[in-house]
């Protein structure tokens, strides 16, 4: 447990040329949410979280940590499994952080605020962002950065590339807007099925990513 | 006490074009054992796989009479010295104790601030600032602040002016005045190893050409130097590496051969530079 | 103490510690029951290996010449001074002995070769 918490630790270091970007781009949420909707920019803060995320890849690979794990006195595996919970735990502070500047937001603007809202593009946000990382991670751990990079990006363009146009174009068949529309009034009325479902999700995701990327660890450094 | 540091037997990797075979050695408790080879003839990858960065195919190696994989805490009791640094260039040296102190039971701060001190090491120094010796010098740093027993050392002096290397040997005779320190140092820097170094061991092409004591490689081999008339196919079978230019030949020879040559060539000692050099072009 | 390693000598390094640290204590330079460095301390200074030194306490102290305390450290030992001289006398007689074989095959007369030595002990005498 200790080699655990260390080992977090150590990515938050590993991170920490990273922080100064970080600081700057939370001021694009906060934009966004004055000017656009204030439920995207929870979306886009997380978003931007998971591509900071991927360049903590980028500096431990550039940093050699790969020997590093070798000469420190870790299990193996455990650098896999610290590395998911440190961007588990990345993203739960984000994610608070976004949702208080959306309450913050609403306060300013409206006055009041949307609980419904606020909680359908958490909980959504988490869950792609999860949907990345689970994609993106056994890519990484794979293969060396530069090779994983451009896989890692496939999830991205397969997400807006593809898959908004092709939802765009299937909302224009009236069942299927229809059903869809059922499918998303329900979950606002029942918000709480959404962040059950919405954790069952994620959990899914990222112990399946987890144990993948245990299983395909590049045995040769 | 003559129990083993660390002990390597008939170890076995493959690549696709490069293959480590039946390499085995063992450092006695105490000793300094140099790990010599020109660049590629496989000392990086025989540390990998003491470190079990690389998996090994066959073989076993025990540090400490215990195998890696089955005890970790061993690696509490190793330190390791790469040619390159694993540290992030962005991190300050204060960053550096921070980040890695915590996973060793045994951390001095202490200790790593007098090497710093040492080393003239400000600890906000930024690592990207430090210059190539001072890389090597900060390292030499943490490995040697959490009182492990076994310190390896991959080129540590490649690319590092002799005031520093001379500065590395005389830590490293330090280190090794606790009888119970021992050291695996591989190089091809040959001088370095002329000096200190207790144990040899050659790696040429991925096969083990020496293994033993410094002294005995230059009591088991010589120098063998000569007319090229003085080369037949008969003596030529003992002879090891044969050079030959159009002045004469030079060659390694295993000293217990040494009544297959004629007295008409010269003998003399040979250096670790010498064996290598020959070895190398022995096929 | 004083000791001087040649790297580009022929004498083996081992020889020339044993040796140097020999005539120190033949000549009172270190005195009967001095502590001398132990071997990881002498490798260090003289950057050799631990072998290297450790070989010559073996030879010195199988010579009689120290003692090794293990775990204290290595003793110049007392030396009884008629074994002493007698062994002197007998490393002289080597080496005369050794001369005048080389004597005989340059063909070299006794009176040539006493010549010589008067030579070479007048050259000693005029240095000191």
């Amino acid at each position: 447990m200790m080699t655990i918490k260390n080992l977090i630790k150590l990515d938050f270091y590993a991170m920490k040329p990273l922080a100064k970007t970080m600081m700057a781009f939370l001021i694009l949420p906060i934009i966004l949410g004055i000017v656009a909707d204030k439920g995207m920019s929870i979306m886009v803060t997380l978003t931007f979280m998971v591509f900071m995320l991927n360049s903590v890849f980028s500096i431990t690979e550039q940093s050699n940590f790969n020997k590093l794990y070798g000469v420190l006195p870790i299990k193996k595996s455990l650098n896999i499994i610290s590395r998911y919970l440190f961007s588990l735990l990345v993203l739960i502070c984000t994610a608070a952080i976004s949702f208080l500047i959306f309450i913050a937001l609403s306060i300013i603007s409206n006055g009041s605020i949307n609980w419904t809202n606020g909680i359908v593009y958490l909980t959504v946000s988490i869950v792609i962002a999860l949907f990345f990382i689970s994609i993106q991670y056994p890519l990484y751990f794979k293969f060396e950065f530069s090779k994983a990079n451009l896989m890692a990006i496939l999830p991205y363009i397969v997400f807006f590339a593809i898959g908004v146009p092709l939802i765009q174009y299937l909302m224009k068949n009236v069942t299927f807007y229809t059903n869809v529309m059922k499918v998303i009034n329900y979950f606002y009325e029942n918000t709480g099925m959404l962040v059950i479902l919405g954790m069952l999700i994620s959990v899914l995701l990222v112990c399946s990513s987890c144990l993948l990327s245990l299983k395909i660890q590049k045995k040769e450094f | 006490m003559t129990s083993n540091a660390l002990e390597v037997r008939n170890l076995r990797k493959t690549f696709k074009d490069f293959c480590l075979d039946d390499i085995s050695f063992s450092l006695p408790n105490g000793f300094i054992m140099g790990l010599v080879g020109k660049n590629g003839a496989g000392k990086t990858t025989t540390i990998k796989l003491i470190l079990e960065l690389l998996q090994k195919e066959a073989g076993m190696i025990k540090i400490f009479s215990k195998e890696l994989h089955s005890d970790f805490d061993i690696k509490q009791d190793i330190a390791v010295v790469f040619d390159d640094l694993f540290f992030v260039d962005d991190w300050k040296i204060s960053d550096v104790e921070s980040a890695l102190a915590p996973f060793y039971t045994r951390w001095d701060t202490s200790t790593f601030h007098g090497y710093l001190k040492k080393f003239n090491l400000t600890t906000n120094k930024k690592v990207k600032e430090l210059s190539k010796g001072m890389k090597m010098k900060l390292m030499l740093a943490v490995a040697l602040s959490h009182k492990a027993r076994l310190l390896i050392l991959d080129e540590p002096t490649s690319g590092i002016d002799p005031v520093a290397r001379d500065e590395l040997l005389d830590i490293l005779l330090h280190y090794i005045e606790d009888e119970n320190n021992s050291i695996l140092f591989s190089t091809h820097i040959t001088s370095d190893l002329d000096k200190i170094a207790d144990y040899l061991t050659i790696i040429n092409n991925g096969t083990i050409f020496y293994t033993g004591t410094k002294d005995g490689l230059f009591e088991k081999y010589c120098i063998v130097k000569g007319g090229l008339e003085l080369l037949t196919t008969e003596t030529e079978k003992y002879l090891l590496g044969i050079q030959k230019g159009s002045t004469g030949f030079s060659a390694l020879l295993d000293i217990d051969n040494i009544k297959y040559i004629t007295p008409d060539m010269i003998t003399e000692k040979a250096t670790i530079d010498d064996v290598l050099i020959h070895v190398n072009l022995e096929k | 103490m004083k000791i001087i390693i040649q790297n580009s000598s022929d004498v083996p390094i081992y020889q020339q510690i044993y040796e140097q640290i020999r005539e120190a204590i033949l000549s009172k330079a270190i005195s009967e029951g001095e502590l001398l460095p132990s071997i990881r301390q002498l490798s260090r200074e003289l950057k050799v290996s631990v072998i290297t030194t450790t070989r010559a306490y073996t030879e010195l102290e199988k010579d009689g010449y120290i003692m090794i305390v293990q775990g204290k450290g290595c003793y110049v030992k007392s030396i009884n001074q008629h074994v002493l001289e007698e062994r002197l006398l007998k490393g002289i007689e080597e080496h005369f002995s050794e001369i005048l074989k080389s004597a005989k095959l340059l063909k070299k007369s006794d009176e040539e070769l006493l010549q010589l030595l008067k030579f070479l002990m007048e050259e000693i005498n005029y240095d000191k």
